[in-house]
């Protein structure tokens, strides 16, 4: 599927500021399941922007505006293919038992993925991750198990939570946002010694070929987690919308959680008083559908 | 017979020495060794009673730095104390040897270390060492990885820490890489124990160690391929031990000395922000922790940083040295494995061993360390805020409470036996015991690495601390290395005092210029309020009170309290009002508020403020305090506002006598005929129209014109200067124009005028000049302010009582509109002040490109 996807951010300040400085993760990785297209930034008040390539492979642009100015508008437009990868079948069907001896082994490799994070404390919620990830369940089930669990059992609710929220109190009140579920995913999955990663990314919320079809995480970034497969490859999946990661995610950054991929994070001078507009917007471009209509 | 008793009772100050096994300093024999016996014999020449004269003496010299060090608004007692001790430590030949190529070795080794693990991690992908404690440092910073560092010298300039375990077997207890602290401590040891003891230095020749800075210079120079980089050492400013030895070590070095908020990232350069504007900066000398540098690239909650600085690092446009991250060297896990790591990066075996260091997240360590719990000292892995944080907060301050924090957090600690290190003298209450020391030794790398002919001993046992960058200053010893070791000690070329040809930063001048302001304020208010106070409002009349409540409003009003200015009559008490425009810390402009101001701008400075000023501010602020508790009557209100208008002009008679005169003083100048000029006018704009109106309607001998003269500390210059009853016109003359009334707005700007004109700045920018054309304008308009004018004719006229002056027949509302826009034309120069000397606004805005596409 190709889509074009467009990220705004805007900054309006009661004070003008000055000695803005941001780095930005807004980039859409090139990988098995993307092709990147086309990619451009607009940066309004204009200014130079620099690149970079960070520790977990993400794609960073940063830029500063020293001068005054009253707004900030940041905005990322990209048109991708994306492409349904299917995992390895072999890699899901082994038991959790053997999956965890190969992980053992891979420890140095894995390191980051099975270490505690910021947003992610590990071993707390005994009770929750005991009843995940037995020794003779196939290692593919347990996953499924995992992200339908935390579907069933978490409401979705926007604006229920912010990034400060810890996770003990997402599990206490069983609400939250995609980025909630993502962390305390990584945190049993972890907690169990699977390897995992938080990814951030947009999805298409609602297909246009069938009405019903409306998947959570619209007009925002989303997020969701990957985990590491026997083999090599990392598979991707959403618990906000109890799937696995289709054609209808578009990945953008990875890290160990929110902290390693945040869209945007910057300092400026001025009053504190600011008001924050993102606007993401998401829409098919198929070639095919555009030749049939030349109106 | 006495005679002789004399003679034999001179007792060896050595004697606990004799008959004891050996020791560093002497043989089982009693005999002095090799390298000792210059200063024994030196020490056996003196009495008892000129080795504790000289003992006294260090004492009180270091008593004297340590003061600078210490925070003066604690007491005394807190200040760190500072021991040298005048038996110093004597290395021979062969042991320094020794020491120094282990020294480098090792500081290659773990620079190599530092180097892999933020590139390929060879040494843990072939499992030389264990990978988590390398990948569990909190020190290893994973944005840093994959940056470019010059050599893959992470730490060009650091020290171990060596303990002597007997027979000169030197083993090494801690890196010091990241950020070495002490030199300045080696430095000043060497200056005052030389200075009172000379004779010891007489019969050895004993390598000198001031070149060491100059060492340090050359290598933070030879960053830059500029003839003449911009240096700078970067603080987080915060007072202590290691403000001090930053302090100490840019003077010496003579490079500006920074914080974070002096500097500004731009297109990925770094800039220092100067009253000249902003000033490249080519090489930083690092004294802040890597995870506080930058809150873009390395997010901290804790730390403001640098935004940029990571990406402007990683651009090459600067240099930082030691480069961020270096300390992963420090990790003490790798102590275990130091062998290991000088093998797989030098493919040498090690000339310094450590001692012996257990993991406590290696379950078999773990259990040894349990059992000989009481032979070890158990560390963090890391001196780094990060690790607390990792464990959920410092330990305090017994044993017990780091065991627990080890015990639930066994992966961040270490625990190391210590080798009982060989005794030397140490000299205490008249007699020299065996006491022995750790030995810490710095380097600097590069084309030829440096290990510094010298060092510091330190008594006490290491353990772990609780800041960073610093040591137990208890019990230092100078160290001694023979003269033969160095060669070619001198540096190759005098370094130029950078320091002085670069600008003071904006951030000094800034601080400076607002605790100008606050100062003025306090007084300002603080005399406004005495006066009227004598004017013993209580007692007035009815309609005397309507009067004089115009004056009240005017001070209020100048003091931020607005709500006042609107009231038409006043309230039937005047003191709740009155304690709050002095004393109401929250109130943001009283007379208590800016005191505090003023002290918080010139703490971020304390190095540019002499110790007199500080302690007059200190004296008024301890005062306020105390005054601020009580229950104040009017008259002690009355009373306090004299003794702040003194203390005040006894600071301001400080700062003139103890400050040099130069562009830091120029901007508390700046400040204080900025403020004076804004206050007249404040008290004008409000006083002035109700004067007016008041004027019109009782037509009656102007008591209260006089007293607004007196408000403004102008009544007897107004009566030299016209010799009559006050007018309103030749009020606003006097005020608004004279040359030298010191209340009057045009003093007040042509001196703001003079101190610009004085700033060091570039010609070639000519910042100043348009500055100095809008304050010329600025007198222009006073000059002919139209309620100012006053021909000589009608005021003749006027006395006769036949015509009314011209001002009277300017309405009130007239009144009040002109002294507003005045008013607002003399604020709008604060605007400018900011944009050109502290924010740098206004560079940008010269820049047209910069605009162009908004």
């Amino acid at each position: 599927m190709r889509f074009r996807v467009s990220h705004t951010t805007e900054y309006k300040y009661a004070v003008p500021a000055s000695e803005s400085f941001a780095e930005l993760r807004v980039w859409p990785q090139a990988n098995a399941s993307q092709r990147i297209i086309e990619r451009r930034l607009d940066i309004t008040p204009a200014t130079k922007v620099d690149h970079y390539v960070d520790y977990f492979g993400n794609h960073v642009e940063f830029f500063t505006i020293p001068h005054r100015h009253n707004s900030l508008t940041v905005t990322s437009e990209t048109e991708v293919e994306t492409f349904a990868v299917e995992p390895p079948a072999a890699a899901l069907e082994i038991s959790v038992g053997e999956v965890r001896q190969i992980f053992n082994s891979m420890r140095y490799q894995l390191f980051e993925f099975l270490e505690p994070s910021f947003h992610v404390p590990l071993n707390q919620h005994r009770r929750i991750r005991k009843q995940f990830f037995k020794q003779a369940d196939s290692y593919g089930d347990s996953l499924r198990t995992l992200y339908s669990w935390i579907f069933e059992n978490f409401k979705y609710q926007s604006g229920s939570t912010d990034i400060s929220t810890p996770i003990a109190d997402v599990v206490k009140q069983r609400r939250g946002v995609c980025q909630d579920f993502a962390h305390l995913m990584l945190a049993i999955l972890r907690s169990n010694g699977i390897p995992a990663r938080y990814v951030s990314g947009y999805i298409e919320a609602y297909d246009p070929e069938k009405t019903d079809a409306s998947l959570i995480g619209a007009a925002a970034s989303h997020a969701w987690v990957e985990v590491y497969l026997p083999g090599g490859t990392w598979w991707g999946l959403d618990p906000t919308n109890n799937q696995a990661v289709g054609e209808r995610h578009i990945e953008v950054a990875v890290g160990r959680d929110y902290r390693d991929v945040a869209p945007m994070r910057g300092t400026y001078k001025g009053a504190t008083d600011q008001r924050l507009n993102v606007i993401v917007s998401l829409e098919r471009t198929n070639k095919a559908h555009e030749i049939t209509n030349p109106a | 017979m006495w005679h002789a008793d004399e003679t034999s009772s001179k007792i060896d100050p050595f004697r606990d020495f004799h008959g004891e096994e050996a020791s560093a300093a002497f043989d089982a024999q009693g005999g002095a060794r090799q390298p000792y016996a210059p200063i024994v014999e030196v020490i056996r020449d003196c009495s008892k009673s000129d080795l504790c004269q000289r003992q006294k003496r260090l004492n009180h010299a270091v008593e004297e730095l340590g003061l600078q060090f210490s925070d003066v608004t604690s007491s005394r007692s807190s200040a760190n104390p500072w021991r040298l001790d005048l038996f110093p430590l004597s290395l021979n030949a062969a042991e320094w040897q020794r020491i120094a190529s282990g020294v480098v070795q090792r500081a290659l080794a773990f620079n190599a270390y530092a180097q892999d693990l933020y590139s390929e991690q060879q040494i843990l992908r072939e499992r030389v060492i264990p990978h988590d404690l390398a990948l569990r440092d909190p020190a290893f910073l994973r944005p840093l990885s994959g940056i470019e560092v010059p050599y893959g010298e992470y730490s060009q300039f650091g020290a171990f820490d060596l303990v002597d375990a007997g027979e000169g077997d030197w083993r090494v207890v801690e890196n010091h890489m990241g950020a070495p602290f002490g030199l300045s401590h080696v430095l000043q040891n060497r200056r005052i124990l030389s200075q009172v003891f000379p004779e010891l230095y007489e019969r050895v020749g004993v390598a000198p160690v001031a070149g060491f800075s100059t060492y340090l210079l050359e290598m933070l120079r030879a960053q830059s391929s500029r003839a003449n980089p911009h240096i700078l050492l970067l603080t987080s400013g915060q007072p202590g031990q290691a403000y001090f030895e930053e302090a100490f070590i840019a003077r010496h070095m003579g490079i500006s000395i920074a914080q974070p908020g002096d500097l500004l990232v731009r297109e990925s350069r770094v800039f220092l922000k100067t009253i000249r504007g902003l000033e490249p900066v080519d090489v930083i000398y690092r004294r802040v922790e890597s995870s506080a540098l930058d809150p873009i690239a390395v997010p901290n909650a804790n730390a403001f940083g640098l935004p940029g600085l990571i990406n402007a690092w990683r651009q090459g446009n600067i240099a930082i040295v030691n480069a961020p991250g270096a300390g992963v060297s420090d990790n003490r896990a790798l102590l275990r494995y130091s062998d290991r790591i000088v093998g797989q990066y030098r493919n040498e075996s090690p000339i310094l061993r450590s001692v012996e260091t257990f993991h406590l997240s290696d379950i078999d360590q773990r259990d040894y360390v349990q059992e000989h719990a009481d032979q070890l000292v158990l560390k963090p892995m890391q001196d780094h805020d990060m690790l607390w944080q990792l464990c959920g907060g410092r330990p305090g301050k017994s044993a017990a409470s780091l065991l627990h924090i080890a015990k639930q957090h066994p992966e961040y600690f270490v625990a190391q036996a210590i080798p009982e290190p060989a005794k030397i003298p140490q000299y205490r209450d008249g007699e020299f015991t065996a006491r022995g020391g750790y030995l810490r030794v710095y380097y600097i790398l590069g084309k030829e690495p440096i290990v510094l002919p010298g060092g510091m001993v330190q008594q006490k046992v290491i353990g772990h601390r609780t800041r960073r960058l610093t040591i137990a200053t208890d019990g230092l010893k100078d160290v001694w290395v023979p003269d033969s070791m160095v060669q070619d000690t001198a540096p190759k070329r005098q370094p130029a005092k950078t320091g002085e040809r670069f600008s003071i930063s904006s951030r000094v001048a800034e601080s400076l210029y607002w605790a100008g302001r606050y100062l003025e304020r306090a007084e300002n208010t603080s005399r406004q309020f005495h006066t009227l106070e004598r004017l013993r409002w209580d007692q007035m009349a009815h309609a005397e009170q309507r009067t004089y409540w115009p004056l009240l409003q005017a001070v209020a009003t100048a003091t931020g309290q607005s709500e006042v200015t609107k009231r038409k009559r006043p309230p039937r008490d005047t003191l709740p009002f009155s304690r709050s425009l002095l004393l109401d810390g929250n109130k943001g402009a009283s007379v208590r508020a800016c005191i505090r101001s003023a002290r918080n701008s010139l703490d971020r400075v304390r190095e540019v403020i002499s110790p007199e000023c500080r302690e007059v501010l200190e004296d008024i602020s301890l005062y306020l305090n105390v005054e601020g508790k009580r229950k104040l009557n009017r008259a002690r209100l009355t009373e306090l506002c004299a003794h702040i208008v003194s203390e005040l002009a006894r600071f301001n008679g400080t700062a003139e006598r103890t400050m040099p005169h130069d562009d830091t003083w120029q901007f508390f100048r700046i400040g204080i005929f900025f403020e004076r000029a804004v206050g007249v006018l404040a008290v004008l704009k409000v006083a002035m129209p109700r004067l007016v109106e008041a004027y019109h309607e009782v037509d009656e001998e102007s008591a209260d014109l006089t007293a607004l003269l007196r408000l403004l500390g102008s009544l007897d210059a107004y009566r030299r200067e016209f010799r009559s009853r006050a007018y309103v016109d030749r009020i606003c003359s006097l005020i608004l124009q004279s040359k030298h009334v010191p209340s009057s707005v045009n003093f007040c700007l042509r001196n703001l005028d003079y101190a610009i004109s004085t700033l060091s700045y570039n010609g070639e920018r000519a910042l100043g000049s348009d500055l100095s054309e809008q304050i010329r304008s600025l007198l222009q308009v006073l000059a002919i302010f139209p309620l100012a004018q006053s021909p000589m004719d009608e005021v003749d006229w006027l006395d006769a009582g036949e015509i009314q002056p011209k001002s009277m027949h300017h309405t009130a509302e007239f009144v009040g509109e002109a002294f507003e826009g005045l008013a607002k034309q003399v604020e709008a120069l604060h605007g400018r002040l900011e944009d050109i000397f502290f924010s740098h606004q206004d560079v940008f805005a010269r820049e047209p490109t910069l605009f162009a596409m908004e």
